[in-house]
């Protein structure tokens, strides 16, 4: 059955109106009780953030206080490092004078004998050269002083370098003509000792 | 007008809505934001300094578990460089080497330590005299070399050894000779004699007594002079 409203239509348009503030309010409520949730959201997400810094926080205060246990430890790397730079210093200009005679009594041709050898190491940081050695030697013929030369000058002697001679005189053996040069020549850093490796203990770090 | 008081009332409504969101964001949201940017921030940078920490912790630790390895190490370092000049020692090891190797030991001079500017420590200046075949002073080069005390060597000379006066076979030059034989002094073809100037090192200068400027050790020369006396060049 259809229900007939014998009301005026002024009544039903102020009911109208009341129920529209009224939806009104609701949504109104409806849209503070959102902003109420997202707050409360938000106030979690920065409770959440604060306490994983604060974590954190106590996580490093935890860590500083063992590495402040731990600190008294360096002491021995720091004495290590200045044991270590006090051998690098004192063996920068260090030269095996043991292999270098060594390589010389091997290189030397047959018919050159030295009679005498003035090995120095060059101390000086601006020169190029680890040190120098001066011969004195004798050959049958000059010939021999250029075997000297090739010898001490090819790779099989890397340590000499810029081999020179500065004399070379005719002269004799009971009755065998001889010749005595003079000869001089600069080590290079293959004539450096390799002590700077094997006298430094190394500490498995 | 009923109806414009309504739209009124719902503009009103929208209006304080609007009113209440603004605050909301200003006085709510926005200072819960920063807090958490706030937050989020300290987190980061102390994630940062755990991260520095753990590995501080870690070199920490790794020396920790190689101080044995650091102290023997240092130990060594400070045999090869001792505190003190030590010459007494040294020069013990010097002899010991000496014979060792079959070196006649003929000098040791000592000049007190000088302080190295650039190293830091002190240098003791060594002169060394021997004489020996070329192999027995190879071995001796060598045997520096692996002290435990470091040495470098800085120059040495090699020559040969002086032997005694022989009678020359050659005849004496016309009108000069009367007939007696001239001596002289032939190179030993085997005998070296080496000077070697070397370096020793110590972390001071010399404690109590000064050491003088030349130790001799005389016996080796004598036996030498007796030995090469007799011998024939």
């Amino acid at each position: 059955m259809r229900p007939i409203n014998l009301l005026p239509p002024e009544a039903h348009l102020k009911e109208q109106a009341r129920e529209r503030v009224a939806r009104l309010a609701l949504i109104g409520m409806a849209y503070l009780a959102i902003l109420f949730l997202l707050t409360l959201i938000w106030q979690g997400r920065a409770s959440e953030a604060e306490q994983a810094a604060a974590d954190q926080l106590e996580i490093n205060r935890q860590l500083e206080a063992r590495v402040i246990e731990f600190e008294g430890i360096e002491a021995v790397v720091v004495e290590y490092d200045a044991n270590v730079a006090l051998m690098e210093a004192v063996l920068a200009n260090d030269l095996s004078w043991g292999r270098i005679l060594n390589d010389i009594a091997r290189i030397l041709p047959d018919s050159v004998w030295l009679e005498s050898f003035l090995g120095t190491v060059d101390t000086d940081p601006a020169s190029p050269e680890m040190g120098s050695i001066q011969v004195t030697g004798v050959g049958f013929d000059f010939p021999d002083v250029s075997a000297w030369l090739r010898s001490l000058d090819s790779d099989r002697f890397p340590a000499a370098t810029g081999t020179w001679v500065t004399n070379v005189n005719e002269g004799t053996i009971g009755q065998a003509p001889i010749v005595n040069f003079v000869s001089q020549t600069s080590l290079t850093e293959a004539a450096r000792s390799d002590r700077l490796e094997s006298r430094i203990p190394r500490t498995g770090l | 007008m009923s109806g414009v008081s309504n739209r009124t009332k719902i503009l009103l409504g929208v209006l304080v809505l609007l009113l209440v969101t603004v605050l909301w964001w200003l006085l709510i949201l926005s200072p819960q934001r920063d807090a958490i940017d706030t937050a989020q921030a300290e987190l980061d940078n102390s994630l940062v300094r755990e991260s520095t920490l753990q590995t501080r912790l870690a070199q920490l630790q790794q020396i920790r578990d190689n101080e044995l390895s650091y102290l023997f190490a240092i130990g060594q370092m400070e045999a090869s460089i001792p505190a003190t000049p030590q010459a007494d020692a040294f020069i013990e090891k010097l002899t010991f080497l000496a014979e060792r190797t079959g070196v006649e030991l003929n000098q040791i001079a000592l000049t007190p330590p000088v302080a190295d500017a650039l190293s830091g420590g002190f240098e003791v200046p060594v002169s060394v005299a021997i004489e020996g075949e070329y192999f027995e002073i190879l071995g001796f080069l060598y045997g520096l070399e692996a002290m435990d005390r470091l040495v470098r060597v800085d120059s040495i000379g090699l020559t040969p050894l002086e032997g005694a006066e022989e009678p020359d076979s050659t005849p004496p030059p016309e009108g000069e000779g009367s007939g007696e034989t001239a001596g002289r002094l032939r190179p030993n073809p085997d005998l070296l004699a080496a000077d070697i100037t070397m370096l020793i090192f110590t972390r001071g200068p010399a404690s109590g007594s000064n050491p003088g400027p030349a130790v001799t050790v005389p016996q080796g020369s004598a036996e030498l002079d007796d030995e090469g006396s007799g011998e024939d060049l």
